[in-house]
């Protein structure tokens, strides 16, 4: 393996990180994603390569994300021209916007305007320039290209916290699309003596991922519907290749955690029913769920995309509560995160 | 010259060095609600908390916020007038003389203060040092003796020259709790009878005198209000209680402490008439001042563990006083005893603001650290703190002492240590603005025609920090010189070796050593601001050095202005991990340290020793500094403590936070604190308190010093900032000092609601 196929695209490293798996943890998101869940919360790691996310708060509509874009992705909301009076560049034009010359604040007059950049980001070509040009954090690539090394480096500056449990844990998307790029980390870590865990969904045939994931402890994988034909709905895809990992994860008798995002009207029913498959794989440190994310609407504007459960609020603390405990009948021990 | 020797060292060892002290068996801890199960002193806990909550909103009605420590002080239960018996035309007092008798009259005057909750007897109203000048500020000076030529250097440089600064030093209460207050008076008419005095040693003994005097009057008034008390209560449970308060009170008079009761009470009246004084707020090593009362009441069947736990509640309800349990003893070996856990239990009990630090150590009793994490979490109310001893002493070492020194300097103050009774340090009183310092190298390189580069910029940046040190060198000689002209410390130099037997006050050679704390404040401001003219001007060339500076002298106006902050308010911070800030901030460091450590001060020759803190002067020494190439405006707060400027990293992990304060150590034994705001849901994982514990560990081993931790729910802070009333119970560490935040002013509140939510 070269050192150019190992490179992986990660979209972030959260450091003290002690919700994804025992200890304390650095979490590093990995790009790409093979399921389409419709209630997706990270979607910024669906696509494997880097892209483009506009933050709308940040903008204080200066226009130069307008003049960077050579693609004509970037336009005005309203009549063109902008506070800074559009398509000025740093030094070109000694930065003296429209509003700059009646004495204003730039930020006041581009409310004033009420004219903002919009994206057509299927028209994007993932150059950056816009990135680059903006001042204002506004606009920002997602996803980095990394080296192995550079990455282990980087998570193994908080060695020193991980103790005995903790350590890093590779998560996503779906970070087994990468899987050898985090081998070569995880082997850099284990030399350090930093263990890596990964959460998964386990969408993959058992030969593809069985060898990465004898350098992973624990597996942290979800089970997001019993049913198969709801998964695909759900999802994208069948479930059999997970249940039939899990399976294999359970009689190599390896440690593993089973998650369950609840996403009320959709999977909270198949709750009992999953717990009951985790009872009898018999190797399951805890099954967990997870309550709905509904921050997920404002990351998806950020990309441009649409959102299918707009308003979808959580499931409530009581409701939570009655599915833990119709989980626990199955004799698994369950968990709820923020419990 | 300060004599400086260390050939005394052992022989003025106070602490005891002989077996490991007994541990026995922790008792049931107090529950959730407050108190453990069966703990006859339930409610006593209940209502002297309840009290407390009362009395601070009350306070707060009446005095307005305070942006400070609440010291545990009293609405008098009638208006009292205060009228100075000056000797000088300006209307105060200054000198030994006046400052005694005026304290005299104070003790005299003041109104007793009984809680029957209380085991222990007294409280406090007012401190004299501000009824005294009519201000919340008590930092007078004497007028005869000004300091003029001085001002220029330390104006320039917007420094905190600690100019007739008081206290912020440790007495060591042994020496009273050996003599007590009648021991001691014999021991100063001792002294004072010697041949050859001096004018100013016999002043020096007459003040003295007259201090103890004091307090023992005060005691006795407060005795005749106890005999009232007594008369007039019905509960017997009550009355038993003050019964046996008054015999305490009425043995401590004259006589030396005998039991843990005794021990805790003559504590507390000093503590109350130091405090009164000129606000010293020190304590000591707590859990081994007191074992042997507690060992010697166990042996003798005097009292139990929840009697003594009660005792100690009294004592730290009586005044907020810095203590410090568990952490090595003068030979390495771990001090933890029962007591230390009675301590934390007291805590525990009382739930109010407390300021306990435990000192870790390799060997420090795995238990006791754990009970500290688990209050911490818990109780959420920002107490215990915690120490660094490898850090500490290795940092004393280096200034020139023997570890067996080194271990003796214990967590007694805000964010500071001291030698109890053998150190004068003034620590916390005198701090070099960084921010300013840098502000004005980037003038200077501007206007010059010479290079312009973030080298050249740091050059100048280092000059002007050994300058402003030089300046505060002189200021710090002239407060050694002339301190006990000004406000001399009288409590103090009651408990401390060698003050009453030379007669010599403890700022003017008192004691044996003189370290005085020189803090730098705003260090992520500087490494914020050469990291972000690194990256925009040297790096990508987005910006040129011309237009940050004229940026920043225009505090970024305009939209161009606006454009420039933006983009240097977006570099890369201290804090977010191997950034090109977080390389510039050791070298900041370095370049203090070395100014710091460059040579004593010229006259008095006092070593001075770093360290980085700011206290609760972010928002005062941001106002003195322009807008900086951070992206920070004119007038805007400066960093807190070693701490990085919120936002320093889009996932504030606490572990960044943590790895970028350890790594700007000063190294010679003072702190820079790291203060580190967790959310609640820390608690509600599995082995949370492990995981906040483990936290703490690896900061002390990549070098760190001191911790300080809120557990804050965002939520709760936001209603609370909006209405205090909410909360009134809210206590939250502010800084090196817990308070209740209701008791904060809006301004104040912000800020630590800024820091709590951003990091």
């Amino acid at each position: 393996m070269t050192a150019a196929r190992t490179r992986g695209v990660v979209t972030d490293v959260q450091r003290f990180s002690v919700h994804d798996g025992p200890g304390i943890r650095t979490t590093v998101f990995l790009k790409g994603c093979n399921l389409r869940c419709v209630w997706c919360h990270n979607p910024e790691t669906i696509p494997l390569g880097p892209q483009l996310a506009f933050i709308a708060a940040n903008c204080v509509s200066c226009g130069d994300c307008v003049a960077a874009c050579r693609n004509g992705a970037i336009g005005w909301s309203g009549p063109r021209g902008g506070a800074w009076g559009g398509g000025s560049r740093p030094g070109e034009d000694g930065c003296v916007p429209r509003a700059g010359r009646d004495g204003r604040d730039g930020r006041d007059a581009a409310l004033e305007s009420r004219e903002t950049p919009v994206t057509d980001f299927s028209r994007c070509r993932a150059c950056f320039d816009c990135v680059d040009a903006c001042v204002a954090g506004a606009r920002v690539v997602i996803g980095r290209t990394v080296e192995p090394a550079a990455l282990a480096a980087e998570v193994l500056v908080d060695k020193p916290y991980y103790g005995d449990d903790g350590g890093v844990t590779f998560s996503g998307g779906e970070p087994l699309l990468q899987k050898d790029f985090i081998a070569a980390v995880a082997e850099l870590c284990r030399a350090e003596g930093v263990g890596c865990a990964v959460e998964t969904a386990l969408c993959f045939p058992w030969t593809a991922i069985e060898d990465v994931l004898r350098r992973l402890e624990p597996v942290m994988f979800d089970i997001k519907a019993l049913d198969s034909d709801l998964h695909k709905r759900l999802t994208g895809r069948p479930n059999r290749a997970i249940l039939a990992n899990a399976r294999r994860l359970a009689e190599a008798k390896r440690q593993v955690i089973v998650r369950t995002p609840v996403i009320p009207g959709l999977n909270d029913s198949e709750i009992p029913a999953i717990a009951e498959f985790v009872a009898s794989l018999g190797n399951a440190l805890y099954y967990e769920l997870l309550p709905y994310n509904p921050f997920a609407e404002e990351k998806f504007a950020r990309l441009g995309k649409p959102f299918a459960l707009n308003g979808l609020q959580p499931p409530s603390r009581v409701r939570m509560r009655a599915l833990v405990d119709q989980a626990a009948r199955s004799g698994v021990k369950v968990k709820q995160m923020e419990d | 010259m300060i004599p400086e020797t260390l050939s005394s060292v052992a022989a003025q060892s106070a602490a005891p060095v002989g077996p490991a002290p007994e541990r026995r068996p922790v008792s049931a801890r107090p529950d959730a609600t407050g108190s453990a199960a069966g703990d006859p002193y339930r409610p006593q806990y209940q209502r002297l908390r309840a009290a407390k909550v009362r009395e601070t909103r009350a306070k707060t009605a009446l005095y307005g916020h305070a942006d400070e420590d609440d010291y545990n002080t009293h609405i008098p239960p009638a208006p009292y007038r205060w009228v100075n018996q000056a000797n000088h035309p300006d209307g105060l007092f200054y000198g030994f003389d006046a400052c005694a008798e005026n304290f005299y009259r104070f003790c005299d005057t003041m109104p007793p203060y009984v809680d029957k909750d209380s085991a222990l007897a007294g409280g406090m109203y007012f401190f004299l040092g501000r009824l005294r000048t009519g201000r919340a500020d008590d930092f007078s000076w004497n007028p005869e003796y000004p300091f003029t030529a001085l001002l220029p250097q330390l104006r320039k440089y917007c420094s905190i020259d600690g100019i007739g600064a008081p206290n912020h030093m440790c007495v060591d209460f042994r020496i009273g709790l050996e003599l007590g207050w009648g021991g001691l008076l014999d021991k100063i008419r001792r002294h004072a009878a010697a041949d050859h005095l001096d004018d100013e040693q016999r002043a020096f003994y007459r003040a003295e005198e007259l201090v103890v005097r004091g307090i023992q009057q005060w005691m006795r008034h407060t005795i005749t209000e106890i005999d009232r008390l007594i008369a007039a209560e019905e509960d017997a449970a009550t009355r038993a209680n003050l019964v046996d308060m008054r015999e305490c009170n009425a043995r401590l008079v004259e006589g030396a402490p005998h039991t843990l009761r005794d021990a805790c009470q003559f504590m507390a009246w000093f503590a109350i008439a130091s405090r009164s004084y000129n606000r010293d707020g020190a304590g000591g090593q707590l859990d081994e001042l007191l074992r042997p009362y507690y060992e010697s009441d166990v042996a003798e069947g005097r009292v139990t563990d929840d009697a003594a736990r009660y005792f100690i509640a009294s004592l730290l309800a009586a005044d907020t006083r810095y203590y410090q349990i568990g952490g090595p003893g003068p030979d390495g070996r771990d001090l933890t005893s029962r007591v230390s856990f009675l301590v934390l239990e007291a805590c525990d009990a009382l739930d109010v603001s407390c300021n306990i630090t435990i000192r870790v150590h390799d060997g420090l009793d795995p238990e006791l650290f754990d009970y500290g994490v688990e209050c911490l979490v818990r109780r959420r109310n920002g107490w215990p703190r915690f120490s660094g001893d490898k850090a500490l002493t290795e940092g004393f070492m280096r200034a020139g002492y023997p570890a067996e020194l080194a271990r003796r300097r214990i967590a007694v103050g805000c964010n500071w240590m001291a030698l109890p009774g053998r150190e004068y340090c003034i620590n916390d009183c005198v701090k070099i603005n960084l921010a300013k310092c840098f502000e004005i190298a980037f003038d200077e390189m501007m206007a010059a025609a010479g290079p312009r580069s973030t080298e050249r910029l740091f050059e100048l940046f280092g000059a002007h920090v050994r300058d402003a040190v030089a300046a505060v060198a002189d200021g710090i000689d002239f407060h050694l010189l002339h301190q006990k002209h000004n406000l001399p410390e009288i409590l103090l130099n009651l408990m401390c070796h060698g003050a009453i037997e030379s007669g010599r006050d403890v700022s003017d050679g008192g004691v044996e050593f003189y370290n005085i704390g020189v803090d730098g404040a705003g260090n992520a401001v500087v490494a914020d601001s050469l990291g972000a003219l690194q990256e925009r001007v040297e790096e990508q060339g987005r910006l040129t050095f011309e237009q940050v500076h004229a940026a920043v002298r225009s505090d970024f106006a305009g939209p161009s202005g606006e454009r420039a902050r933006l983009l240097l308010s977006r570099s890369s911070r201290y804090g977010s991990g191997n950034s090109a800030a977080d390389r510039w901030a050791p070298r900041v460091t370095e370049v203090f340290v070395d100014a710091v450590r460059a040579k004593p001060t010229p006259v008095k020759g006092a070593r001075l020793i770093p360290g980085l803190f700011s206290w609760s002067l972010t928002l005062a020494m941001g106002r003195d500094v322009g807008a900086t190439p951070n992206g920070r405006h004119a007038g805007a707060p400066i960093n807190h403590g070693a701490n990085p400027l919120p936002g320093f990293r889009a996932d504030g992990a606490a572990t960044a936070l943590s790895s970028a304060v350890a790594s700007v150590q000063c190294g010679y034994g003072n702190t820079a604190p790291l203060q580190l705001e967790l959310d609640p849901s820390i608690t509600s994982i599995k082995d949370g308190a492990k995981r906040v514990g483990q936290l703490i560990r690896a900061h002390f081993e990549l070098g760190g010093t001191l911790v300080n931790i809120n557990i804050v729910d965002a939520d709760k802070i936001r209603q609370a900032h909006a209405d205090p009333a909410l909360f009134p119970d809210l206590v939250v560490r502010v800084t090196g000092f817990t308070a209740y935040f209701s008791s904060l002013s809006p301004e104040f509140r912000q800020l630590v609601v800024d820091r709590l939510l951003t990091q």
